[in-house]
């Protein structure tokens, strides 16, 4: 027969959980706030960006063949971002795309 | 590069990740695309196929899906973010049941690593927290929670409830309080297979009888046992740090059931212990927190060749992402290393290491880890990365070149001269006493801190 036990049995769980804090934590973005897209690739420049973690590099190495073979017409620059894959931010490469490219491929996490 | 430099951005991850994305405040607000999972390790024929192949969030070719990411609006709805859904009862009390059932409640809300736990009783649970002089209420630390992208708090209370269920007996609990102090996750949110040690050290070890000695680390021993479970038992239970929940481990680790937990073999060793090396005196007793991704045995002992040619051919082979190595040895080995071979100190052997332990500048940098986190420092220009990237592929290199960095722990009941290798890290030393009911011999200073030194920084490998 099975019974009951008499004393409280405790939730293990933590005192406190607080969302959005920490190294990781970031404000919402507008949806509405993305870039304005282009009317076309035709002779535009994409900046091909590796992260740098692994694999990454042989990716944008695949999408570079690809568009080299089937839109000769678009630019394609490949960049490994400076800094740590997921820690560091990179406002000099991205204030180079902004100069010179009209869009990024940014990957590949995972 | 969407919102602030106004670029059309195509941002990748593979299929293993949607849902983290539907998490994130950032990346669910940006139109995410997908390849299948994984990337790395893919000949580039496969990436080609994945290039034209399909994404398997959209069923859509991946290049369409780049190509209408660059010219064509972004549906809103299509935007991932979802926000995570997490119920908690922090602090409350479980609907009585029986034993067998909750024991199932435990399991299914994954507050165990699997094994069978001791149900944490208010009764249990107040046993505990008289064996510490901290209140119940106190605030011991936080961590951080990947899904909720925030963290969460713990007081001494949540700890005793941890204890009681790895099976603590009430003398454990300052050294559980001082693990938990060390706001450190036995078990990691990442993709590799983590695993890490915890080291007692000083005369709380022999008062709650840890094995310092023959089969330290091995099963056997309650208090090595407990308390290092009890360490992950607060990453399951705080931070959810679950097989793919928080943790995306994908072989896990055996090593995170009790994280090496083990006590340096004082009595035995012809150095000075671990923690007098960090700066506590000899007679505190401090727990200390090392984590890494390989940890390797000596198959047989250093017989035909020096301790110290056997060492670093190991460790030519294990990727040393930080520069990291801690070796654990048998008090043989340290006695010969001392004796035989004129290394007085742990230091001088430290130091020995770091200039002899090399390896190829090529094996090097063709180790994943180091290409994607330590590349970035060489290229920047940080030394010695920066002369490392300089160098001929054959040119052999001095990766664990601080000596800092190299630990050495002796532990073992000198039964066999070996050791077991790893590019380990130390993160932090906690002290144990300021956690005592009763103020140990060592604590005299009023406000228990005295001979603490500051935290050495705990974000080697965040």
């Amino acid at each position: 027969m099975a019974i009951i036990l008499y004393d409280n049995v405790l939730s293990p769980e933590p005192h406190s959980l607080v969302e959005n804090k920490g190294i990781f934590s970031a404000t919402a973005l507008a949806k509405e706030s993305l870039a304005e897209r282009l009317d076309t690739l035709e002779g535009k420049t994409v900046y091909l960006v590796d992260i740098g973690y692994g694999g990454s590099y042989k990716f944008m190495q695949a999408l570079e063949r690809w568009f080299k073979r089937n839109m000769p017409a678009v630019t394609t620059v490949r960049k490994r971002k400076p800094g740590s894959s997921f820690m560091d931010d990179s406002p000099e490469l991205w204030e180079e795309i902004k100069a010179k490219g009209h869009a990024a491929v940014i990957g590949v996490g995972g | 590069m969407e919102q602030k430099y106004g670029i059309p951005t195509a941002p990748f991850t593979t299929e293993a990740f949607i849902s983290v994305v539907e998490e994130d405040r950032k990346a669910g607000f940006v139109p995410f695309l997908y390849t299948p999972h994984p990337v790395i390790g893919m000949s580039d024929e496969a990436l080609d196929g994945y290039v034209v192949g399909n994404n398997p969030d959209t069923g859509r070719p991946v290049i369409e899906d780049i190509i209408d990411n660059f010219t064509k609006p972004v549906d809103p709805a299509k935007l991932k973010f979802k926000g995570a859904v997490v119920d908690t009862d922090g602090d409350a009390y479980l609907k009585p049941d029986t034993e067998e059932n909750l024991q199932q409640l435990f399991y299914e809300r994954g507050w165990t690593d699997g094994l069978p736990i001791v149900l944490p009783t208010q009764e249990r649970v107040d046993r505990m927290l008289a064996a510490t002089c901290a209140a119940p209420e106190e605030i011991v630390g936080e961590m951080m929670r990947f899904d909720i992208r925030g963290t969460v708090q713990y007081t001494v209370k949540n700890v005793a409830t941890i204890a009681v269920m790895a099976g603590a007996k009430p003398e454990y609990f300052p050294v559980i309080l001082a693990v938990a102090a060390s706001q450190l996750e036995a078990i990691q949110s990442s993709t590799s297979n983590w695993s890490a040690m915890l080291l007692v050290n000083g005369p709380i070890r022999n008062e709650i009888g840890m094995n310092s000695g023959i089969g330290a680390l091995s099963p056997g021993n309650m208090a090595n046992a407990v308390i290092g479970r009890a360490w992950s038992l607060m990453s399951t239970c705080w931070v959810d740090l679950r097989p793919g929940k928080n943790m995306w481990s994908s072989l896990g680790s055996s090593l995170n059931y009790n994280n090496n937990c083990c006590a340096e073999n004082e009595e035995a060793s012809v150095w000075e212990p671990f923690h007098v090396q960090k700066g506590f005196r000899k007679e505190e007793s401090v727990v200390s927190i090392f984590r890494g991704w390989v940890f390797v045995n000596s198959a047989g002992s250093a017989s035909q060749r020096s301790i110290g040619e056997e060492m670093c051919l190991q460790l030519s082979t294990i990727p040393p992402t930080n520069g990291t190595a801690t070796v654990v040895m048998d008090p043989g080995i340290a006695r010969m290393l001392k004796e035989n071979y004129g290394f007085t100190k742990k230091e001088d052997f430290s130091q020995w290491l770091s200039e002899n332990a090399k390896m190829p500048a090529e094996r090097f940098w063709g180790y994943d880890h180091v290409d994607w986190m330590v590349k970035p420092l060489a290229l920047q220009g940080i030394e010695p990365y920066a002369s490392f990237l300089r160098a001929k592929p054959d040119e052999l290199i001095t990766p664990y070149f601080d000596p800092e960095r190299i630990n050495l722990v002796v532990v073992g009941g000198d039964t066999n001269p070996l050791w077991k290798i790893s590019e380990y890290g130390y993160a932090r030393s906690e002290s144990v006493d300021k956690w005592r009911a009763e103020p140990s011999a060592a604590d005299d200073c009023a406000d228990g801190s005295c001979g603490i030194p500051d935290p050495y920084d705990p974000a080697e490998y965040e």
